[in-house]
């Protein structure tokens, strides 16, 4: 039994509709997160489950009891707030034991609670700080602090480290690992950084106007996007989509040759119910998935626009490129190129996505040529 | 920039001299002040002067030191106009202070109407104290007047609201409620409109219902508001008088009378300007310790 269960869950506002129909499954102990470009719903179906909003449509059950009418601090979930939402007026220790002294527990028992919790999440000092002599990362530990001493079956983060600056944002990515992998309790995490989906998820959903467009392990996420959408949104920087044509179509596959490409087609296995040669398709190459051009081989001739160099890797800008704009990623000295160079790129369909006019994936990695 | 500034002395030394002075700005700040010295600094110190002499604001006033202070602390209608006030004070700053945070969640809760009931709430703060009072004066006319109308109706015999010693300090403080209510229901809805509403999202994942999320979020945030309106309120009442006046001229034999009614009496209807500005700094330092104690009481942080 999953320990979140959503089926056909919708929210609308007023006319808007927001969420359309989503079926999700949550296992216990799990940690989901949920990623999506802005106006996408995700905080919003994170707050149909912490029962903040009320679904229009559809059941939702939390281990395996339904939800629907269910109070949100009924619900055995606990919350990181964007904003941390910690109470101003209330020390540290007051915030944490905010939940218990609303449950009754005595004073004592409070204390002894939150000095543990406080122990692992290093807050035992600040105890009897309020909140605004706190630092953002101390802050965002009070937040989380606040949660585990309910004890509850799942945690919601919505967006917990979106304003903390770069290096925090990295060093508490790590503590939510370690602090998921110490508790083992189903974690929902809901961001717009595809990189805190990639380093934190064991399942990423990928959402995109209400809807589901891909439920993944990050790998997978990363090498079978189930369309564009996916295959844009993971990964940084971006996946180069190129156009292209279908030049040859056979019982076990497709070749395709992005415009302007030299050499052999790239080939894949997949099937091709309903695709011509001619059809217009669109080929997907991440930036760090270029190889060594070889004399034979597929390749892509283009002018640089200009470089970005970090170190021991570089970044190659084309915007020029006839078949779409590119972004290649060079490391050692290849990453020597300069603005105006002439550069072969090779391609190595093994390593690319194929993706048809409305933008779903027809394959993802054909034969590798090399 | 500098050498512009600079001279020349007889000895042949460079001097600095002083910055020019920004007249412009003087002239912008003196909009403000001057007025203010005018009819605000000056009045005081002259007030401060006159109510230690017997005046009567014809010929030149007469030195006659602390008599009027003395007489003051055993006039009986002092006592009374003084306790009265303490009286408004004690009905007029609570049933402000509920009524304007209640009028004020009622409105930042967005049931419908809420927009005319924004209007209707504020509305009598914009009319003059004087309107106030005669609407308020018919209201509450023992024979003829709405409320007792009504409370008729549910069986309850009229009451003399305005010609009753008893009950005359309820009558103008109800009046006084409904007209200075706009303000603190402002003031309120402004401070519940700054609660963030992720906090009481998080009281209420917390496990807080309604009114224990007021309690221990709302009410501790609003705290400085509250603590404004309190004191605004406070001191709009120790100073009362355009309702007294409308409404009861002080009466029923000085039942309904306040200090500032007194004064305007003693000053206006008597001519005793000296005694009527020793009561006037009376007034003042009562308002000053009352305000004193208030803040020490309702500090105003969250």
């Amino acid at each position: 039994m999953s320990m979140v269960e959503l089926r056909n869950v919708r929210k609308s506002f007023g006319p808007v509709d927001v969420i359309h129909g989503v079926d999700l499954d949550v296992e216990e102990g799990e940690f989901v997160v949920f990623v999506g470009p802005s106006g996408c719903g995700k905080s919003t179906l994170l707050r149909l489950i912490s029962g903040l909003e009320v679904l229009t449509d559809g059941e939702l059950s939390i281990d395996g009891r339904s939800m629907r009418g269910i109070s949100p601090s009924a619900r055995q979930v606990a919350m990181v707030f964007q904003s941390y939402a910690l109470y101003p007026h209330m020390t540290v220790a007051d915030n944490m034991s905010f939940a218990l002294r609303m449950e009754g527990v005595p004073r004592r028992q409070r204390r002894a609670q939150v000095e543990e919790i406080a122990r692992t999440l290093r807050l035992e000092d600040l105890l009897d700080r309020k909140p605004r002599e706190l630092s953002g990362g101390q802050r965002q530990r009070v937040a989380i602090g606040r949660c585990i001493v309910r004890k509850p079956k799942v945690f919601l983060f919505d967006e917990p480290l979106s304003n903390l600056d770069a290096e925090l944002r990295v060093q508490m990515r790590v503590e939510l690992t370690n602090l998921h992998r110490d508790l083992g309790v189903t974690s929902i995490y809901v961001t717009h950084d595809q990189i805190e989906a990639m380093t934190m998820a064991d399942r990423i959903v990928v959402l995109r106007d209400g809807v589901i467009e891909q439920v993944g392990t990050p790998t997978e996420l990363y090498e079978r996007p189930g369309n564009r959408f996916v295959a844009g949104f993971i990964g940084s920087p971006k996946m180069n989509f190129l156009s292209g044509e279908l030049r040859e179509l056979t019982a076990a596959g497709i070749g395709v040759a992005i415009d302007g490409q030299l050499g052999d087609p790239l080939r894949f296995d997949c099937p091709t119910d309903g695709m011509q040669v001619g059809d217009q398709v669109s080929i997907g190459i991440r930036p760090e998935h270029f190889v060594e051009p070889d004399e034979s081989g597929a390749r892509l001739r283009t002018t640089v626009g200009s470089v970005e160099k970090l170190g021991d890797e570089a970044y190659l800008y084309a915007p020029d490129n006839p078949a779409g704009p590119l972004i290649v990623r060079k490391q050692g000295r290849a990453a020597a190129s300069r603005a105006y160079d002439d550069i072969e790129l090779g391609l190595d369909a093994g390593l690319c996505h194929v993706f048809d006019r409305n933008g779903v994936a027809v394959a993802n990695g054909g034969t590798t040529n090399r | 920039m500098q050498d512009e500034h600079a001279a020349i002395d007889q000895r042949g030394h460079r001097m600095k001299q002083a910055e020019p002075i920004e007249w412009t700005g003087y002239l912008f700040v003196a909009f403000f002040a001057v007025p203010f010295l005018l009819f605000n600094v000056g009045p005081i110190l002259f007030g401060l002067f006159v109510s230690l002499t017997e005046w009567n604001i014809i010929g030149s006033p007469d030195w006659v030191g602390a008599a009027n202070y003395l007489q003051a602390l055993s006039d009986p209608w002092i006592h009374q106009a003084f306790t009265n006030v303490l009286i408004y004070g004690l009905l007029i700053v609570p049933g402000v202070v509920v009524l304007g945070l209640g009028a004020a969640l009622f409105v930042n809760a967005g049931y419908p109407l809420t927009g005319i009931a924004r209007t209707l709430f504020f509305a009598p703060h914009v009319v003059s104290a004087t309107v106030i009072g005669l609407v308020w004066v018919w209201l509450l006319d023992t024979r003829y007047g709405l409320i007792n109308v009504y409370l008729g109706r549910v069986g309850v015999d009229p009451i003399p609201w305005l010609t009753s010693a008893e009950w005359v300090i309820f009558g103008v403080s109800i009046a006084s409620v409904w007209w200075d209510m706009g303000l603190a229901f402002v003031l309120f809805l402004a401070a519940l409109q700054d609660v963030p509403k992720d906090l009481l999202e998080a009281a209420e994942m917390d496990g807080a219902n309604r009114i224990k999320r007021f309690w221990f979020v709302t009410l501790p945030l609003i705290r400085p508001a509250l603590s404004m309106v309190v004191t605004l309120q406070l001191i709009a009442t120790l100073r009362i008088f355009s309702q007294v006046y409308v409404m009861t001229n002080g009466g029923p034999a000085g039942a309904s009378a306040s200090p500032i009614h007194y004064i305007y009496n003693v000053a206006i209807e008597r001519y005793l300007f000296g005694y009527a500005s020793a009561i006037g700094v009376l007034l003042f330092i009562l308002i000053l310790v009352v305000t004193l104690l208030h803040r020490t009481v309702l500090r105003e942080t969250v």
